[in-house]
């Protein structure tokens, strides 16, 4: 999936201030979102099994979208043993780290426009003045 | 309005969690590296001139005038390349690396204060000192910095340790025991900094 630069983010936020681009769909979807947001906070990884709780999925479904996560580079999945038994680590990449902040930085930036609408004030206003992402 | 504060705090704190685990990347090598031969430097002219290191209190004097340049130099070019760098964690990032390394700075210049001024006869602790407490804040750090700092963090503890062994009551200490460890440390640091750049595919 291509990604906008900056400037042509802070472009398209001039020309169509409720466009969003930087929602990556990767990452907006809530089974993955609770996935990366568990794994955020842990620089060496965490086992599927304890994903598979913290998240709420079923195997099949964490084991799908671990695999988009991976493909998309945003996690690394390591094999291996702990004892005789297999233990699969999922991990969040350096890239996944970056792009994952980018998305949080965007998702918060939908929140303050929502909230300056609820407050009455005008989309205009936004788009004169986007926070910096 | 109460849910979209909820959401905001909830980035938030995701955010923090996320600059808490992710490798500061603010620090460059060439700063490092100009910062230790400023050290190098230093020494030099304090032992090509003995005449400007007779007054304890003047020669640490340079030492500390050196240390805050060096800060400055090192904090702005942080700041300036976390911001780029690191984005929306970056404010975070740079807020979670200020507290770990401002318990060490904070104590090496209390230590500075009290020795220089109430007990200048034991200032020849201060270099075996100040290296004892970088490496404590580069340990601190370690956990947003490259794997391989701890190295760096090893040699400043060795150092600061054979430091206080052999200098001590020599008033004033020798020049070359603050040079030779600030220089050649920071030469290290910015060793691992360019090796963990490479690595990454960063400069």
């Amino acid at each position: 999936m291509m990604r906008a630069s900056g400037a042509d983010m802070a472009e398209d936020r001039k020309s169509a201030p409720f466009a969003y681009d930087g929602l990556d769909r990767i990452f907006h979807e809530k089974a993955r979102l609770g996935i990366l947001t568990s794994l955020s906070g842990q620089p060496k990884g965490i086992g599927f099994t304890e994903l598979r709780e913290l998240c709420g999925l079923t195997d099949g479904n964490l084991s799908r979208h671990v695999q988009v996560l991976e493909e998309a580079g945003l996690i690394a999945v390591h094999k291996g043993y702990e004892g005789k038994r297999p233990h699969t680590l999922c991990q969040l990449t350096d890239q996944g780290r970056a792009r994952f902040a980018d998305y949080l930085d965007v998702l918060e930036q939908v929140l303050r426009n929502a909230a300056r609408v609820t407050r009455g004030d005008g989309a205009s206003e936004r788009a004169a003045s986007p926070k910096p992402a | 309005m109460h849910d979209i504060e909820t959401a905001l705090s909830d980035i938030e704190r995701i955010r923090d969690q996320l600059a808490a685990t992710t490798r500061f990347r603010g620090f460059t090598p060439s700063i490092a590296a100009t910062t230790g031969l400023l050290a190098l430097a230093l020494a030099m002219v304090q032992s090509l001139q003995p005449g400007l290191t007779n007054d304890i209190r003047l020669h640490f004097a340079a030492w500390i005038l050196l240390a805050i340049i060096c800060a400055c130099l090192i904090g702005t070019d942080a700041v300036v390349r976390a911001r780029a760098l690191h984005r929306g964690m970056a404010e975070s990032m740079i807020g979670t690396t200020l507290r770990q390394f401002m318990p060490a700075g904070a104590a090496g210049a209390v230590c500075a204060l009290v020795l220089l001024v109430r007990a200048p006869d034991a200032a020849w602790l201060l270099p075996g000192l100040w290296q004892l407490l970088i490496a404590l804040g580069i340990f601190a750090a370690l956990s947003n910095l490259p794997r391989r700092m701890i190295w760096a963090a090893g040699c400043y503890f060795l150092c600061g340790s054979l430091t206080l062994a052999l200098s001590s009551a020599m008033t004033p200490p020798p020049p070359w025991a603050m040079g030779i460890p600030f220089g050649f440390g920071q030469l290290l640091v910015a060793a691992i900094l360019h090796d963990a750049g490479k690595r990454c595919g960063h400069g």
